[in-house]
């Protein structure tokens, strides 16, 4: 299920509208979701955003990966509902905990739109254009760069200890974890010595050689970028307006509570 | 022609060990060679290489004795950051030095330290790809590659920085016997392109013995053989360190103990096959 989520994380190189644009247009657009989607809680608007990332998640050639995405992460909407569903004391439960649901399901297609389309050393020049600094801008990529590395360290070390006749599937939840230290620990001790060389290979190829550093990629703020940008902070303002100005249910006659 | 790494009395122990990892080197490796340093593990190969650019004494810590001149520039006054545009380092460990999420970045990587521009990083990447016959490998993430592929990125890399010195460390330790032979092909193909030095570290010594100059034999931190392959490999002294002798060797020897003497100590198939014709024709 884990390794199921994380593919609609990964970057895919494709040639799509979305994968040319700016990261930091790119950013803009997950804040707006973000204030969108965390504004409302009825279920109409919340089906307008998230049709919307939909949308986009079709102009970037993605709907495979964000489908196993998705699926991997079906069990937490499920509980979203469920816990909604029948603990709310509100006589509209049903559309509002669709709507919860729905919620956290544009929330994580946002982020899956941005990471599935945005080169990992793009985001990190963005971040440098934000006034990151590099070090802990590369620490990101780095970190990304290593999690298969370690994922496969991680199965290596639980075969052997597997094979040494270590369980760990049976028992409760606190058994399983306690079972588990003897694959932690190694893993951890191995994850020191790997970064010792790394450390060392950086610094064999002129890492901290000068303050100064040129980068291979640019980052170019395009027209589309600036169009981009201002449709997002336009529907967001929007968005603000009805929600605390104009009043909801007077705006749109769609937003009744359903039955 | 003066050398262009030269050791004087070099000696270094690790910080908290009681024991010299290398103790009084003495080595002159001139431009343009191809040297081979070997001997069983724990013999101070790598703590010698980790000299070579700097990593000791400025990455580990430690106490150093004696001088070690590379490319003109003292070690102890140089750091590693500063070494890397004249010594080029490979390491065993293939993963753990690609650190990029694709190959051009990790062959930029050393280009942006160094702050060059935008152009010559674009123009050395595609150089360097050529070189070593990976330009299909461009945007592949390092975890995706074989050992052997690796093994080139590394390479590219370190050859992207214009090195005058190349030192690889235990090279072929994680590779198949027909990678290693390709990889040590193209290492003597570059050699002679790039004008380069090359410091090999390695156990495969069938496979390396015909394209080294010059062999070193270490043992217990200290260096105890070095000269000719050939002058190296058949003196006797060598048999109780537990190295691999080249078996081409070993049938010299064995031959010579039959009373029956090859012009000189082969190194290659080919050169084998022709003494030992002009033995049997005899």
């Amino acid at each position: 299920m884990s390794l199921n989520i994380i593919q609609g994380f990964k970057f895919n190189r494709k040639n799509t509208v979305l994968h040319s644009f700016d990261p930091r247009a790119k950013l803009v657009y997950i804040v707006s979701v973000l204030i969108l989607s965390l504004i409302f809680s009825e279920l109409c608007p919340m089906l307008i955003i998230f049709v919307s990332t939909i949308l986009l998640i079709i102009v970037a050639k993605a709907v495979n990966e964000w489908l196993k995405s998705i699926k991997g992460s079906f069990i937490i909407v499920l509980m979203i509902f469920m816990l909604n569903y029948f603990l709310l004391p509100a006589e509209n439960a049903l559309s509002l905990s669709i709507s919860l649901a729905l919620r956290f399901l544009t929330i994580i297609s946002a982020f899956s739109i941005f990471f599935m389309t945005t080169y990992p050393e793009n985001f990190a020049l963005a971040l440098i254009k934000l006034k990151v600094p590099y070090d802990h801008a590369l620490a990101f990529t780095m970190a990304l760069r290593f999690i298969p590395t370690l994922a496969k360290e991680a199965q290596t070390i639980i075969d052997a200890q597997r094979s040494r006749g270590l369980e760990l599937e049976s028992g409760n939840f606190i058994i399983r974890i306690k079972r588990f230290t003897p694959v932690f620990i190694p893993l951890f001790i191995n994850s020191f010595r790997r970064a010792s060389q790394i450390a060392e290979a950086m610094e064999s190829r002129a890492f901290g050689y000068s303050n100064k550093r040129s980068y291979l990629h640019e980052l170019s703020f395009t027209t589309y970028d600036t169009l981009f940008t201002l449709l997002c902070i336009i529907l967001t303002s929007l968005g603000l307006c009805i929600k605390f100005y104009l009043g909801y249910s007077e705006t749109l006659v769609l937003a009744r509570p359903w039955p | 022609m003066s050398p262009i790494i030269e050791a004087l009395n070099l000696s270094f122990r690790y910080a908290g060990e009681e024991r010299w990892a290398i103790k009084s080197i003495n080595l002159k490796i001139y431009p343009g060679e191809l040297v081979l340093i070997t001997g069983p593990s724990g013999c101070g190969k790598t703590t010698l290489c980790r000299c070579f650019n700097g990593l000791i004494p400025h990455f580990y810590e430690g106490e150093l004795e004696g001088i070690l001149i590379v490319d003109g520039l003292s070690i102890v006054e140089n750091k590693t950051c500063k070494l890397a545009q004249r010594v080029g380092m490979v390491f065993q460990n293939l993963e753990n030095q690609l650190i990029m999420l694709s190959v051009e970045d990790e062959i930029a990587f050393g280009l942006e330290n160094l702050n060059l521009p935008r152009d010559t990083i674009k123009e050395r990447i595609n150089e360097v790809l050529s070189i070593l016959g990976i330009e299909h490998l461009r945007y592949k993430s390092p975890y995706e590659l074989s050992g052997g592929e690796q093994q080139k990125v590394a390479i590219a890399a370190c050859l992207a920085m214009k090195p005058k010195i190349l030192v690889l460390d235990e090279p072929t330790a994680h590779l198949d016997p027909l990678s290693s032979k390709v990889l040590f092909d193209i290492l003597s193909s570059i050699r002679k392109r790039l004008n380069l030095t090359i410091i090999l570290v390695e156990h495969r010594l069938d496979m390396v013995a015909s394209i080294v100059d010059k062999v070193i034999v270490m043992d217990k931190g200290q260096i105890i053989l070095q000269g000719g392959p050939r002058e190296v490999f058949t003196t006797p002294i060598i048999k109780a360190i537990g190295i691999g002798i080249p078996k081409l060797i070993l049938l010299y020897e064995d031959l010579l103990l039959n009373n029956l003497k090859l012009d000189f100590p082969p190194l290659n198939i080919n050169e084998a096959e022709l003494l030992l014709r002009k033995l049997l024709s005899r």
